[in-house]
């Protein structure tokens, strides 16, 4: 058995949380509370020593850059949306945050949509019958996946057969991410349960 | 008035989002400068965006720790000593390697993490139980699709079929990536028209909620 009390922490803290498997209970709700509260702190130290300090208070009050006031003052406008009366200022940097999404109209449609179409299209049709069906279920299952999502007209006779298949090949997408979602989770699981036989009892090694 | 509370935001969320639509195709030397000038700010703000929420929290906690009311008002107080602790002991202790607050974040709040999210790993097998019966031909694909990929992470899967593997692979490169393909084709158009619909005004409900 570990004799270090940091593992000990880890240890009481593992099994305070595995204690909701039972049912919902003090203990539990203990370690909720505290992760929510460390988690917090451990966010505004983190923003503090990676962002604020190297950005705004060493370039501003030690390199003198009083162009940087900007920002601050607008980090300051945001403080402004807890109150009723003056809450609108607090619109100002959030105006600014939320112009940067203009960045993210040609990246998307580049990235999400023009370099998808083009992969899609550009499919490989050597190398064999296997590829070859590979390289056709890329093809007419993104055309049919997407017939799926439009609603425009309705998704009867040949259009709704293509639509069933892009259904089907969805939900073969879906099962497969549930399969490595649970997969991961397992694989948490299975790293908690070692902590504990083998860091914490030394049961197993 | 309604000029500051409206027209302004609106001009700023207009210019912003012209300047990095522009960006992205004149990444010409000044523009660059103008960006990482730009960017260094909005990480700044984002900072203050932070702040606003720590502020919130601990209001919301705060109050809820004085209602006698409540009988759970004793954990909302624990989670405020343990946001305030931890605050104070990283900028006591700083948030280095050998720091105190790093011997927190590794031995309470990844376990406590790690921890929570395993839990999930039951539950996911409980919903399961739920959603696979084999009701239709659709929840059968579901159901098989999960449970090749799930045996293809495993050394039992292989021992069952040596092919278990190779079909986990083509379902993650073929149906997979035609599904995922077009899913990400409309996340890309549902994403722009949002972003547009902001930048040129038309949907001003972001604007709002101030106060609260």
């Amino acid at each position: 058995m570990s004799t270090n009390p940091w593992i000990w922490v880890g240890a009481i803290s593992t099994i305070m949380i595995f204690t909701y498997l039972w049912k919902e209970n003090p203990l539990y709700r203990l370690a909720e509370h505290v992760f929510v509260g460390i988690s917090v702190g451990y966010l505004i130290c983190v923003t503090w020593f990676n962002v604020l300090h190297p950005k705004l208070y060493v370039p501003l009050f030690q390199e003198h850059q009083w162009v940087l006031i900007i920002p601050l003052i607008m980090s300051i406008m945001m403080l402004f949306r807890f109150s009723t009366k003056y809450g609108w200022v607090s619109f100002w940097p959030l105006a600014f945050l939320i112009g940067f999404s203009g960045y993210g109209i040609p990246a998307s449609i580049d990235t999400n949509m023009l370099k998808q179409l083009q992969a899609t299209i550009n499919v490989s049709f050597s190398g064999g019958i296997i590829p070859i069906i590979t390289a056709l279920i890329i093809l007419f299952g993104t055309l049919s996946c997407l017939i799926y999502f439009y609603f425009s007209f309705p998704h009867k006779g040949a259009v709704g057969k293509i639509a069933k298949f892009g259904s089907m090949l969805l939900m073969i997408s879906f099962g497969a991410s549930f399969g490595y979602t649970v997969m991961a989770r397992i694989s948490l699981l299975i790293g908690r349960v070692l902590f504990l036989l083998r860091d914490w009892l030394g049961v197993v090694h | 008035m309604l000029f500051l509370k409206k027209t302004v935001p609106f001009l700023i969320t207009l210019g912003m989002g012209i300047f990095t639509f522009m960006y992205y195709f004149m990444p010409h030397k000044m523009m660059k400068i103008i960006w990482e000038d730009v960017s260094d700010w909005a990480i700044i703000i984002g900072g203050g965006a932070m702040a606003v929420g720590a502020i919130s929290m601990i209001r919301t906690y705060y109050r809820k720790s004085l209602n006698k009311d409540d009988p759970n008002r004793w954990y909302s107080l624990i989670t405020l000593i343990c946001t305030i602790g931890m605050t104070l002991i990283g900028f006591i202790t700083g948030i280095g390697g050998e720091s105190l607050f790093n011997d927190l974040f590794i031995n309470v709040m990844i376990p406590l993490e790690s921890t929570m999210f395993s839990l999930l790993a039951f539950y996911i097998a409980s919903a399961a139980f739920r959603s696979f019966r084999l009701k239709s031909f659709s929840a059968g694909l579901l159901l098989v699709a999960a449970i090749i990929v799930m045996l293809a992470q495993i050394p039992l899967g292989e021992n069952i079929n040596e092919n278990i593997p190779a079909i986990s692979s083509w379902i993650m490169d073929c149906p997979n990536v035609a599904a995922r393909r077009a899913i990400l084709m409309g996340i890309s158009i549902g994403s722009v028209a949002t972003a547009l619909k902001i930048i040129l005004g038309i949907d001003k409900s972001v604007f709002s909620g101030a106060g609260k």
